[in-house]
């Protein structure tokens, strides 16, 4: 059989893979550290997976063990509250690069052609990110979670026609119940994370193919580059390592909660809220009036966000400027509308 | 981020002094290496010692082996953890296994069996149980909590409800 | 049905039927029985069933205008669920259709009775056990002697004074429910406030040698909260000290006796003390000296030696034995409770950075089970006989220390781990920058 690595090299196309690393190029400019963000998510990504499967050891998926087996990994395995923790914060700062790197490729116009399917895979990647910060939030089974996933399956609700069957659909029956937890669990075990793979594969196939998008704005003004082998790699490498000591840190010193069990027959405790990136959305709905021209304004809002959603995943069709070639202000400005949008929502959903 | 543009910063500098000595780079490469393998070390142990079988089987707060059977004669009874409260199994005169939470409902002391007179008694306050639970004197207030015993081999295993 | 139409037949005809009349309302009331639960639904059923009953036919359709009485509360009553109607209480012949005849005082009718009169009207069955028998063999039937002898009865009998209550005053008059239904005013839980009715009002109080302030005292107490906060069944009502149709004051002996009734094992040691004999010389009630009667509260440490709040200090001198005792019993539970709050302390701080407390908190509850113990434990009055058990607490806190400082260290051992491998990973991408630097001395950017 000869040597094992020229055995698995002659079968597998692994000289293809590397042949393309070692030629791709990473553009250099004032931009440059934007392009860091991809490989951030993608390490959280690989963070959450081994974290995730970790977990599993130990959780029960059942409404009568899932938060007495999550108290057990926080307080009797060893290292358990560590890999929790890393697994909760590593979430939260998965969807927080995925933010900057959405909203950084919108504002240097990265989407252009031809990069349509690159920028509608990764909105894919987000959506299905924030279902599993959905779904995971649900797992420990504690009352913050119990009642945040409560209010979250109640919005589609106002749907017409099929918003009932959504809610019942997502919930397993009228209510919030252990179906609910185990449903929720299959999502956040099984279909997302094998979507989430899927869509992870194309994103990355498609950014090897098409290379580094260089920004409009720093087009003319140099062409300087580095290769990815080593440079930028090593590079990201450290990035990771900061990442990593970021993540221990918050870990350590903000070690994730438990809270109290769930408790379905409660009253829901005053002041709750939806995790940090959903905040938005559930503050926009929140000011909405009961009604906007006869139509309900849960459902006014929902139909915004929907559109706007839309909007952003067929931008890079609605964009015929930066297609062009052209400088593209209005998309510039609102993609800043959007952020601010967002963060104004966000904050004043926090304190009011 | 400030440090990452600042390393993106940095490479305009690197350029300019250029580092020759083969000793040093070998200096750098040797370190990276055995730093890499230590942070594998700090990553692997924890790793290691998660997937190793925890302290103490668990996770399940519904059940629990209360006691050998042999250490629970007849007319006897024996206080066993149950979570973080007290349980208390015992035989009755006439060869029956009982179990009942061992919190006294009254001021939440533990309660004890007491042989021959063949009742639960909680020495805070003198109140006293039958062997359904059920107060026969003293100030508590309500019954006690009574669980599910089986026999598994030689072991009393103990469910609440 | 037939056959519990039977049984009645049979059961009032073994007790001698006490008259006419009488006989010919058990016979309509057991043609009537039957549907008596669902009299209350209609009008017309209440008409159809009772179509041949006088006093219902007339008092529900002519002479009263409120029929409420009659027709929820009455029919809602345990009397009239066991067969017992209108004549067998008021007398007066049911199947008459004129007035006159069905209420001839001659033939027995005896229509409203005096306020004075209730007792011994309701006593013409109640007090009969051979009757009552047939409805209920564990009802007792001393209710009316126990009635005479009560401060209520007393008051009615030879002062002839009406303002007292009578069975009616907490029972309610038609619709009388048994005192296990809820609904009952004298149901256990009910009953403080049925008391209050009349013993809370101070204008109704008037005139008498009585405080009306026992109702406030009692809902703040611990029994008070602890049967209606709490609905602990088994904490006392009134009732509970004070006995129910022989309620009265308690004498100063009867006290002691009275709260034994729950708190034994604190009688026993205290009449085991020399407290005991003291007490008695002096003609003090035992319990009541220092925990006091209708406003008892939660306890205290500073109960024994705590300045203001001390009730020994009530009688002995700084300078006595049992001033003495009394502080070294209580610095042997302060000593003891402030141990365990001390460690607590260090325990819960541990359990809420996620560390694994649940050995040292199941400890330290058995430290407690040791206070809790300690503190009945005073009624010895014997310092050594505390101290007995709060040593044993004190090991018990000493067990709970050891498992906290296991946490510390655990937790140290966790700040070190955290430290070190941050210096690891830090040093490491220090190490690669200059890495990364030297690669740019070698390999320029392309341009």
């Amino acid at each position: 059989m000869g040597n094992p690595i020229d055995f698995i090299a002659e079968r597998l196309p692994l000289d293809d893979v590397m042949d393309a690393l070692k030629h791709k190029q990473v553009p250099v400019h004032k931009r440059t550290i934007f392009y860091y963000l991809g490989g951030i998510c993608l390490y959280l990504l690989i963070v959450q997976v081994i974290t995730g499967i970790l977990l599993l050891f130990y959780y029960q998926p059942t409404e009568a063990l899932a938060y007495e087996s999550v108290k057990f990994i926080m307080t009797k395995v060893n290292f358990g509250w560590l890999v929790r923790s890393i697994h909760a914060w590593s979430a939260n700062l998965l969807i927080f690069s995925l933010f900057i790197h959405l909203f950084s490729t919108f504002l240097l116009k990265a989407y252009r052609p031809p990069r349509e399917l690159t920028w509608m895979t990764g909105m894919a990647l987000f959506g299905i990110c924030l279902g599993l910060g959905f779904t995971g939030y649900l797992l420990p089974w504690n009352e913050l979670a119990y009642f945040a996933t409560k209010i979250g399956t109640e919005m589609p609700a106002s749907i017409p026609v099929v918003g009932d069957l959504i809610k019942e659909f997502l919930r397993g029956g009228p209510s919030v119940t252990g179906v609910t937890l185990t449903r929720f669990f299959a999502f956040h075990i099984w279909i997302l994370p094998l979507a989430l793979a899927g869509v992870v594969g194309i994103h990355l196939l498609l950014v090897q193919k098409l290379g580094m998008s260089r920004p409009l704005s720093q087009e003319s003004k140099n062409n300087r580059s580095m290769p990815f082998l080593p440079h930028f790699a090593l590079r990201d490498l450290n990035v990771w390592l900061v990442v990593l000591a970021v993540l221990l840190g918050l870990s350590y010193y903000f070690p994730a909660h438990l809270g109290n069990p769930a408790d379905p027959l409660s009253p829901t405790p005053i002041g709750i809220l939806p995790e940090w990136y959903f905040l938005f959305m559930f503050q926009s709905l929140k000011l909405l009036p009961a009604h906007i021209l006869g139509i309900e304004g849960e459902l006014v809002g929902m139909m915004f966000f929907g559109l706007a959603a839309l909007f952003v995943l067929l931008v890079p069709f609605i964009d015929k400027k930066s297609a062009n070639g052209l400088k593209s202000p209005l998309f510039t400005a609102i993609g800043w509308v959007m952020i601010a949008f967002v963060i104004g929502m966000t904050i004043w959903g926090r304190l009011g | 981020m400030a440090e990452m543009q600042h390393k993106s910063g940095s490479t305009d500098r690197g350029k300019k002094q250029s580092i020759k000595q083969p000793t040093k780079r070998d200096f750098l490469t040797t370190s990276l290496v055995g730093f890499s393998t230590a942070l594998a070390g700090f990553i692997l142990y924890p790793l290691a010692r998660f997937l190793k079988q925890p302290p103490s089987a668990g996770g399940n707060i519904k059940r629990t082996i209360a006691a050998k059977i042999d250490e629970v004669p007849v007319d006897s009874g024996k206080i066993f953890r149950f979570g973080n409260e007290p349980g208390i199994v015992l035989r009755t005169p006439s060869g029956e296994l009982k179990a009942f939470t061992a919190v006294c409902t009254h001021l939440s002391c533990t309660v004890q069996y007491v042989p021959e007179e063949a009742y639960i008694l909680c020495a805070c306050h003198n109140g006293k149980y039958d062997l359904n639970g059920q107060v026969i004197s003293g100030p508590p207030p309500r019954p006690l909590e009574e669980f599910k015993v089986d026999v598994q081999a030689d072991d009393i295993v103990v469910t609440r409800a | 049905m037939k056959q519990t139409i039977l049984e009645k037949t049979r059961m009032n005809k073994s007790h001698k039927v006490r008259n006419q009349s009488l006989s010919i309302v058990c016979a309509l009331v057991l043609f009537t029985t039957s549907a008596t639960l669902s009299y209350a639904e209609s009008d017309t059923e209440i008409g159809a069933h009772l179509k041949d009953n006088t006093c219902i036919s007339c008092h529900l359709n002519e002479v009263d205008d409120d029929n409420t009485e009659l027709t929820e509360h009455f029919l809602d009553g345990i009397h009239a669920r066991r067969g017992i109607f209108c004549a067998d209480c008021h007398g007066g012949d049911p199947t008459a259709e004129d007035e006159d005849d069905a209420m001839d005082e001659s033939a027995g009718f005896v229509g409203i009775p005096e306020r004075e009169d209730i007792p011994e009207f309701c006593a013409k069955c109640h007090a009969d056990p051979n009757y009552i028998r047939g409805f209920n063999p564990n009802l007792p039937t001393d209710q009316f002697a126990k009635y005479k002898i009560s401060g209520h009865g007393k008051l009615l009998f030879k002062n002839h004074d009406s303002k007292v209550a009578v069975c009616t005053s907490c029972h309610g008059v038609h619709g009388i429910l048994p005192p296990d239904d809820p609904k009952s005013p004298v149901y256990i839980s009910n009953i403080p406030e049925t008391c209050s009715n009349c013993h809370s009002d101070s204008t109704y109080m008037a005139g008498r040698d009585l405080p009306t302030d026992q109702f406030d005292k009692y809902q703040h107490s611990v029994h008070g909260i602890a049967l209606l906060e709490n609905g602990d069944r088994g904490a006392p009502a009134c009732t509970g000290c004070h006995g129910s149709h022989d309620a009265r004051r308690p004498e100063p002996s009867g006290v002691a006796n009275t709260c034994a009734q729950c708190h034994n094992f604190i009688r026993e040691m205290f009449v085991a003390s020399p407290h005991k004999a003291a007490f008695d010389d002096e003609d003090i009630s035992e319990c009541e000296v220092c925990h006091g009667n209708h406003n008892i509260q939660k306890v205290t440490d500073d109960m024994l030696a705590g300045g203001d709040e001390s009730v020994c200090a009530e009688c002995h001198d700084s300078d006595s034995k049992g001033w003495a005792v009394a502080q070294e019993m209580s610095a042997h539970i302060i000593t003891l409770r402030n141990k365990i709050d001390s460690i607590s302390h260090i325990v819960d701080s541990a359990r809420k950075i996620g560390m694994d407390a649940e050995d040292a908190i199941y400890t330290l509850k058995e430290a407690k089970n040791e206070l809790v113990k300690s503190r009945a434990l005073v009624h010895t009055f014997v310092a050594d006989d505390v101290s007995a058990v709060t040593d044993v607490g004190l090991e018990k806190v000493k067990e709970a220390g050891v498992s906290g400082q296991e946490l510390l260290e655990n937790f140290d051992f966790r700040k070190r781990g955290f430290l070190v491998s941050l210096s690891v990973i830090l040093l490491l991408s220090i190490l690669l920058t200059m890495k990364i630097r030297a690669m740019n001395g070698s390999s320029n950017v392309s341009e």
